[in-house]
């Protein structure tokens, strides 16, 4: 006798799929298709969005750092006559007639200002002589050129300043951004770095990630411990610690650095209390340096830190550690092996938001820091709103863009994406 | 044309630099002006460079009407024919009315101001006190900390002040490499004592609180200072003195009244009347006559100025514009 089994189903019904199934697979796979076209469809405003408000103005700003904007628009005779100069000797005197003649209907407009600065970068001096040179060709007969303009001031006659012009002339330049690295290209486009005592751009970069690096651990250190404190408190203390992490975000980043001016300044709370008790004889140097800077950014940026670790440890259920426990792991390895592992994408998330928006800080350093504390932000500021040198501000921009960029896909590769955990 | 309508609706602005000063300005100025034309008068603040400019011009969009500005930044809106060119024969007394300083082509002179040495007397009780700019580089009679102004200008000149450069020759030498490597020499001297301040008011602040035992500072933030019931006291000599300007934008859409605006406070004796409230000279001739000796003695007046480096002269703003860059390249590299 064979042995038969009846399991009560068709075999032949897992063969192939019937007509009625294939339309019911294909209808799926059709309705699938729906769902991601409205899905995208959803996320094209939103594209849009980023696009015209953050891509576009952004892009157009960064442009000017590896731009020149000025000398081509101003000097077009000039540009046009350097176009095929090699730049080994002095240029010939069509290229001399065409700057008198530049000069003459550039003059007294905010154009030839705007030129001459462009040129002055590369060149420190041609800003006033070509603006003194614009006044004075005015008085000079239509065809003059370079004995005119050699006789007028011997500078024209500086083989380095047609250089200068003529590296101010191309459409885009890499002047800015080797400036911002602190190199300098010469004329056969060597690359080398510039003298130095005028090497400031690195330092200040390197400073800046240093500055975060420090900021970001003593956030962490001080931080996951709060955290840990309010996810673990009861409901009502847990709302209460919340809020008072909170609460510094209601108040002007001003007036929080006003109030450690007077906590650490020299007569300030802390030196007072500590010199009343007896602890110390002179007032230590708690501000305007290093140690200082330190202290008032971990102040602001320490629930960058708390409220993505604290939320990620609010998910991690109660008894894990009991369970630890019960299995015979000693509070310490339970802790390290069990609670830790789990609560990271959420310190990771809070670790990676920190250092990103200090590196963006630099009025806590100007307020609080010495000359030796000042962050790469600083600089971007001052020449974009002081000097009003954008190509400069820009270059400077796109390298704390790139490095942040680089941080990130370091940081990323280092920690898998999908293990970060934002909310 | 909607923006074009959207503009003419602003009010007459007025930008200045803040704190005591702006306090001062109102009161002399801002209030009495409104009350007498009827025009309202908005107040900004404007924090010093060319940035706010460029982008005002560049779009074409003025939020202000007049500024309070260093001279640096009124003969570069002048050359680039963004501001306003006064017409003297309109201002009362012409240029002859004013010091020789405050006549320029685009702006009108609004008070002169010196930067000096200011220390507090209370803590100098029982010492011998500074006498003068050189007082300021000696650490030995004077340890502590110094306070200066952030940046490389006005602190390069200083430095070969202190050397011993006459106030004339300062600039021809800051122009060669020798004499930049000499005032980064003296400058070395103080190096590791030195507080940067950054913005005027934080001078005397820092005096107050005991950071610094000298200061370079505004004179008239330490005289403001001193009327709050401090005792600092300045060193006028050797020192800078600089005139700040009143400019218009010649378009904005309020350059009627920007241009009365101009005619008021080109009078001696309202300029007189800031300088009682807070110590920056009259640079109407007429004002010195509304002030008595005792106000002449901490103003930036007659003596004290005599022989004062004047920092807003064409070769000072020449000077700095050319070598700004490198100058502040290196200053930073310095610092470190």
């Amino acid at each position: 006798m064979a042995l038969e089994v009846d399991w009560g189903i068709d075999p032949r019904a897992y063969r192939y799929p019937s007509s009625r199934d294939e339309t019911l697979a294909r209808r799926l796979r059709r309705a699938e298709r729906k769902r991601q076209h409205a899905a995208w469809l959803l996320l094209i405003p939103a594209v849009v969005f980023l696009i015209v408000a953050l891509v576009l103005p952004i892009g157009s700003i960064l442009f000017f750092g590896i731009s020149n904007v000025s000398v081509r628009h101003t000097m077009p005779r000039t540009v046009a006559a350097l176009a095929n100069w090699t730049g080994n000797q002095l240029p010939g005197p069509e290229a001399f007639k065409a700057v008198v003649a530049d000069l003459r209907a550039a003059n007294k407009t905010r154009a030839l200002s705007d030129s001459a600065q462009e040129i002055n970068h590369r060149y420190p001096g041609a800003s006033s002589l070509l603006v003194k040179s614009g006044r004075e060709v005015a008085t000079w007969p239509p065809n003059a050129g370079q004995t005119e303009l050699i006789a007028f001031d011997s500078v024209w006659s500086d083989l380095e300043l047609w250089r200068a012009i003529k590296s101010a002339s191309t459409r885009l330049t890499p002047f800015y951004i080797l400036t911002a690295l602190d190199l300098c290209a010469d004329w056969n486009g060597r690359v080398h770095w510039v003298a130095a005592d005028h090497r400031i751009y690195l330092d200040y970069l390197g400073r800046t990630f240093w500055i975060c690096f420090v900021v970001t651990s003593f956030c962490i250190i001080l931080g996951y411990p709060l955290a840990f404190l309010i996810a673990s408190a009861t409901p009502g203390a847990s709302r209460l610690l919340l809020t008072l992490t909170l609460l510094p975000f209601w108040t002007s980043i001003l007036v929080r650095l006003a109030a450690w001016v007077i906590v650490l300044q020299q007569n300030g709370i802390v030196n007072s209390a500590l010199t009343t008790m007896g602890v110390i004889e002179q007032p230590l140097a708690l501000i305007y340096n290093r140690f200082g800077v330190y202290v008032a950014m971990i102040q602001v940026l320490i629930p960058f830190v708390v409220l993505p670790t604290y939320s990620v440890m609010r998910g991690i259920p109660k008894n894990l550690m009991q369970a630890a426990a019960s299995l015979g792991a000693r509070p310490i390895p339970a802790f390290l092996q069990v609670y830790l592992p789990l609560s990271l994408p959420g310190v990771a998330a809070g670790a990676l938001m920190t250092y990103i928006i200090g590196l963006g800080y630099y009025i806590t350093p100007a307020l609080i820091g010495g000359g030796n504390d000042q962050m790469e932000s600083s600089l971007i500021a001052r020449f974009a709103l002081s000097d009003a040198n954008w190509s400069m501000a820009a270059a400077l921009a796109i390298v704390l863009l790139t490095s942040v960029g680089v941080v990130y896909f370091v940081f990323s590769r280092f920690m898998r994406f999908d293990a970060l955990k934002l909310a | 044309m909607l923006t074009l309508n959207l503009a003419q609706a602003r009010d007459f602005t007025v930008a200045s630099w803040g704190g005591a000063l702006q306090e001062a300005q109102r009161q002399v100025y801002f209030a009495p002006f409104s009350k007498l034309t009827n025009i309202h008068v908005q107040e900004d603040v404007y924090d010093g460079g060319w940035g706010k400019f460029k982008a005002m011009i560049d779009t074409k969009q003025y939020v202000w009407d007049v500024v309070n500005v260093e001279s640096g930044e009124m003969q570069r809106g002048c050359e680039e024919g963004a501001f306003l060119k006064i017409d003297w024969s309109k201002i009362p007394g012409g240029k002859s009315a004013f010091i020789p300083a405050a006549a320029a082509d685009c702006g009108i002179g609004a008070y002169t101001w010196a930067f000096v040495v200011a220390y507090d007397s209370d803590a100098m009780k029982g010492k011998e006190a500074p006498k003068s700019l050189a007082d300021f580089f000696d650490m030995k009679k004077w340890p502590g900390k110094r306070g200066m102004r952030k940046g490389p200008r006005f602190n390069l000149e200083l430095a070969l002040l202190a050397d011993g450069v006459p106030a004339a020759s300062v600039y021809r030498i800051l122009n060669t490499k020798e004499g930049v490597d000499r005032a980064f020499r003296k400058l070395d001297e103080i190096k590791s004592s030195i507080v940067w301040w950054g913005a005027p008011a934080q001078a005397p602040d820092l005096l107050a609180s005991g950071s610094v035992v000298m200061t370079i500072a505004p004179n008239g933030r330490i005289a403001a200072a001193n009327k709050a019931g401090k005792h600092f006291k300045m060193i006028f000599k050797p020192g800078l003195m600089g005139v700040d300007f009143w400019i218009a934008l010649k378009d904005s859409p309020n350059i009627a009244a920007a241009k009365k605006f101009l005619e008021f406070v080109s009078d001696g004796k309202r300029q007189a009347e800031l300088a009682k409230l807070i110590p920056y000279a009259p640079t109407n001739k007429s004002g010195e006559t509304y002030l008595n000796s005792q106000e002449k003695e901490t103003l930036p007046v007659g003596a004290n100025i005599a022989n004062a480096l004047d920092t807003g002269s064409t070769e000072a703003n020449q000077f700095w514009v050319d070598k700004g860059d490198e100058l502040i390249e290196r200053w930073n590299a310095w610092l470190r």
